[in-house]
């Protein structure tokens, strides 16, 4: 009986590895990123070459472990870093749990004010995290490791304790830039905040995140004229009662003939870079 | 038109007789004999019940109660051993009856369903165990209060995943008071009514929660738990940790739709929902283990039956859950009295103590068919398939195992297409290959909890195992949930429930009269 146990989790270790698509014996590991495929919502995770985690939102639940739990090994409950584009529910309420689990460094987040109850329970878990708690705006820079950087550019101002009307014009665009790969991660914002965007960006980029799951009031036709991105990554549930994403937007996005993907349709999509073009591919996880 | 000679008649009047005779003879054995008397009664329970459910409505109980005790005052003092046991099997009918009635809303109270569609403002105390899901919780409510008056009957609400609440705390909230209807394949209107709960309301208004600040055992008993589930979550990675928890305390909701929707199609949910096996095996480690240890045997089952009870209440107490809890009740009382009861009466007296404290079960709520079907189709079939897959090797017990998954599936197929309409053709094979690990997964999860709550990165080494097995296993499930013929639709389903229904019956009793050389009275 022994054997046969120590023979199921030899295959269990296996298929840990053919599933993550970890090579062991690489010698230059590559910068990592999924955006997982948690329903109606955005969850991307960034793994460099020497292992810093970053985990940018959480979904709309507790699918993010799930997700974690299949590409970290399973004895790591550590993440360095999460941020939080803003706080909707969509992209904030798998931290409450993640936080109480897994052991993070530092928190960023804009400090917009939220009357959301979960922002309240997350609040309250971050102080009792002990973490770091840095409230980021545009011009600020994480740098992860040597030549890999998140680069801030929105919001243009520090948002720290305002209250806004629409919390997505609060939300946090970050660039994530690695040799020659830039990816782009815009969160929920809207067309507002994209206007003053591309003054600060490396154009044209390679792989955008598009914002709001699709929605056809972000991501206008300017932008995309400007930022040209090859590849374009939509976050988004299937069956969504918003009916994201927006045809207008997917026309927008044909029109410029970008590769679009979309969590709905190819589940986690798994981005590896060495520093030069990126690779995007469909790779979705079990559970 | 045929016509009756008197030689016919004479012929027809001795067969006739002789049947007549075979049927005295067959009361005579009944009667003679305590264990098969007691089957009888308790299956005129059933009866009553039965009959109260198809009648469905609330009678006037008064006369029928002056019988019932009439008829029990009857039984103690009748002289002749036939009368007595008629006597105590229309007392049993009556008593299934009366209980049934028992459950209908008393008329003259105001109750829920009153409110049925408005907006109201509403307060009451969670009751039980609060449900958590991956987006939301759900709640019993008792005690209900209006501003106005106090209603009758429990109110199901759900309400969103933060603040978490807990047993005992009372909600006040304004909200839109709906009454369950019935899904496509799930009665759910009658599952809930079966519960006691009359209506339900969903993400409530201006919520006011206000802890509990009395001490309550069962409160205590579920923030243990909750400690429990807590470090099982630091030392396993999701989707293991939700998996294991569902295994060791039932509860699946932390699994992702997608993964319960694989457990369904494959025909496994069973495993998740904390099933009676789940029960089955707990209490047999733990009375190994008792007995084992400086308690000693005597000392060891009242012991282990108080934590079996406990087990029962933290496994939340599904009809699965409770069915095997008593059973295994049942048991330990047989082995400290000395003597092994048969299953065939212990099976009975299950369902007669579950139905006494609650009627709706046995139509309302398809866990508590599944469980008991799924137990018959064990305790009958089991050791006659056994002997039928000799072509199947014992390692392992393999052959055990796939005789014991037969002999299940036999008997639930047919609650399975009644109440669902599909059936699974690989849940077979599915369960042959994950039940063997659920004992050592639930094992090395209770291992596991115990490190962790020393140190939860010492835990998260030792509980390597456990997330290499369950991974295996969800694999299996989730491989086999992508089949495109996992589980078919099945037309006309209900016809094919009766009809199968039918020909199992038939079957059973064929092989009763079927005697084999190593029979075993059950």
């Amino acid at each position: 009986m022994t054997i046969v146990l120590s023979g199921l989790c030899f295959f269990a270790v296996f298929l840990f590895f053919s599933e993550t698509k970890t090579n062991l014996f690489e010698e230059h590991h590559p910068l990592r990123v999924w955006v997982f495929d948690v329903g109606q919502g955005d969850a991307i995770f960034v793994e460099t070459p020497e292992g810093r985690q970053v985990l940018i939102d959480s979904g709309p639940d507790q699918e993010v472990l799930n997700k974690l739990g299949s590409v970290l090994s399973p004895w790591d409950r550590t993440i360095d870093d999460v941020l939080l584009t803003h706080p909707h529910e969509d992209h904030l309420a798998g931290f409450v749990e993640l936080l109480k689990r897994y052991d993070v460094e530092t928190v960023y987040e804009t400090g917009v004010l939220s009357s959301s109850p979960t922002y309240k329970v997350f609040s309250k878990v971050v102080k009792e995290e002990n973490a770091n708690h840095i409230f980021v705006h545009s011009g600020m820079e994480i740098s992860l490791e040597k030549n890999i950087s998140l680069r801030i550019l929105a919001p243009d101002q520090s948002l720290t304790g305002t209250k806004l009307e629409n919390l997505n014009m609060a939300s946090i665009v970050v660039e994530l830039i690695y040799g020659e790969t830039s990816i782009l991660l815009t969160g929920d914002a809207p067309f507002e905040e994209e206007e003053d965007l591309w003054a600060d960006m490396i154009v044209p980029i390679d792989i955008l995140k598009v914002a709001h799951h699709g929605s056809g009031t972000s991501t206008s036709q300017h932008f995309l004229e400007v930022t040209h991105p090859r590849e374009t990554v939509i976050s988004v549930g299937e069956g969504n009662d918003y009916g994201h994403p927006h045809p207008v937007l997917l026309k927008r996005l044909q029109e410029i003939g970008t590769h679009i993907w979309r969590t709905d349709q190819d589940g986690d999509i798994l981005i590896i870079s060495f520093g030069g073009e990126p690779e995007i591919q469909s790779n979705p996880l079990p559970f | 038109m045929q016509t009756c000679t008197s030689q016919d008649l004479a012929f027809n009047m001795k067969e006739w007789e002789h049947q007549a005779n075979g049927f005295r003879e067959y009361v005579k054995r009944i009667v003679a004999s305590p264990s098969r008397s007691f089957f009888v009664v308790c299956l005129s329970f059933i009866g009553g019940v039965v009959l109260a459910a198809f009648l469905n409505r609330p009678i006037f109980e008064i006369p029928f109660w002056i019988f019932a005790n009439l008829f029990l005052f009857a039984a103690l003092i009748f002289p002749s051993r036939t009368g007595k046991m008629i006597l105590w099997i229309l007392f049993a009918f009556l008593i299934g009856w009366l209980r049934f009635g028992q459950t209908f809303p008393p008329s003259g109270i105001p109750n829920l369903l009153e409110l049925s569609g408005r907006q109201t403002v509403i307060k009451g105390k969670i009751q039980g165990e609060v449900v958590v899901r991956t987006n939301n919780q759900e709640v019993t409510l008792v005690n209900i209060q209006t501003p106005d008056e106090p209603l009758f009957g429990k109110l199901l609400v759900r309400i969103p995943r933060y603040p978490t609440v807990w047993t005992g705390d009372t909600l006040a909230f304004r909200c839109r008071i709906q009454v369950p209807e019935s899904k496509p394949g799930f009665r759910y209107d009658r599952f809930l009514n079966s519960r006691g709960i009359l209506a339900t309301c969903s993400y409530p208004q201006e919520l006011d929660i206000r802890p509990a600040k009395n001490f309550s055992f069962s409160r205590f008993l579920l923030q243990g738990k909750q400690t429990m589930l807590d470090t099982l979550a630091l030392v396993l990675p999701e989707p293991h940790a939700g998996f294991v928890s569902g295994l060791l305390f039932g509860g699946s909701q932390t699994l992702s739709e997608d993964l319960r929707g694989d457990f369904s199609r494959v025909g496994v949910s069973h495993v998740t929902a904390a099933s009676g096996y789940n029960v089955a095996i707990f209490s047999q480690l733990l009375l190994l283990w008792l007995m084992r240890s400086s308690l000693g045997r005597k000392r060891a089952l009242p012991v282990a039956a108080g934590f079996v009870v406990i087990y029962v209440f933290l496994a939340g107490a599904t009809a699965a859950v409770v069915r095997a809890g008593i059973m295994a009740l049942l048991a330990m009382l047989g082995t400290g009295w000395g003597r092994t009861p048969s299953m065939r009466n212990i099976l009975a007296l299950t369902a007669v103590v579950m139905l006494l404290l609650n009627p709706r079960l046995l139509f309302d709520d398809v866990g508590f068919q599944l469980s008991f079907a799924a137990t018959i189709g064990l305790v009958l079939l089991a050791s006659r398939f056994e002997s039928l897959f000799r072509f199947v090797p014992e390692t392992f017990g393999v052959r055990t195992s796939l005789a014991a998954t037969f002999a299940a599936t036999t008997l639930s197929t047919p609650v399975l297409l009644w109440n669902f309409g599909t059936f699974s053709f690989i849940a077979p094979i599915v369960n042959l290959l994950i039940l063997p690990w659920i004992p050592y997964l639930m094992l090395f999860g209770s291992f596991a909890i115990g490190v962790g709550f020393l140190s939860s990165s010492l835990g998260s080494i030792v509980a390597l195992p456990a997330i290499g097995l369950s991974s295996i296993v969800l694999h299996v499930v989730h491989w086999f949930g992508l089949l495109p013929f996992a589980s078919s639709q099945i037309p006309f389903a209900q016809v094919f429930a009766i009809t199968s229904a039918g020909g199992i019956t038939f079957f059973l009793v064929w092989l009763s009269h079927r005697p084999r050389a190593q029979d075993i009275d059950v």
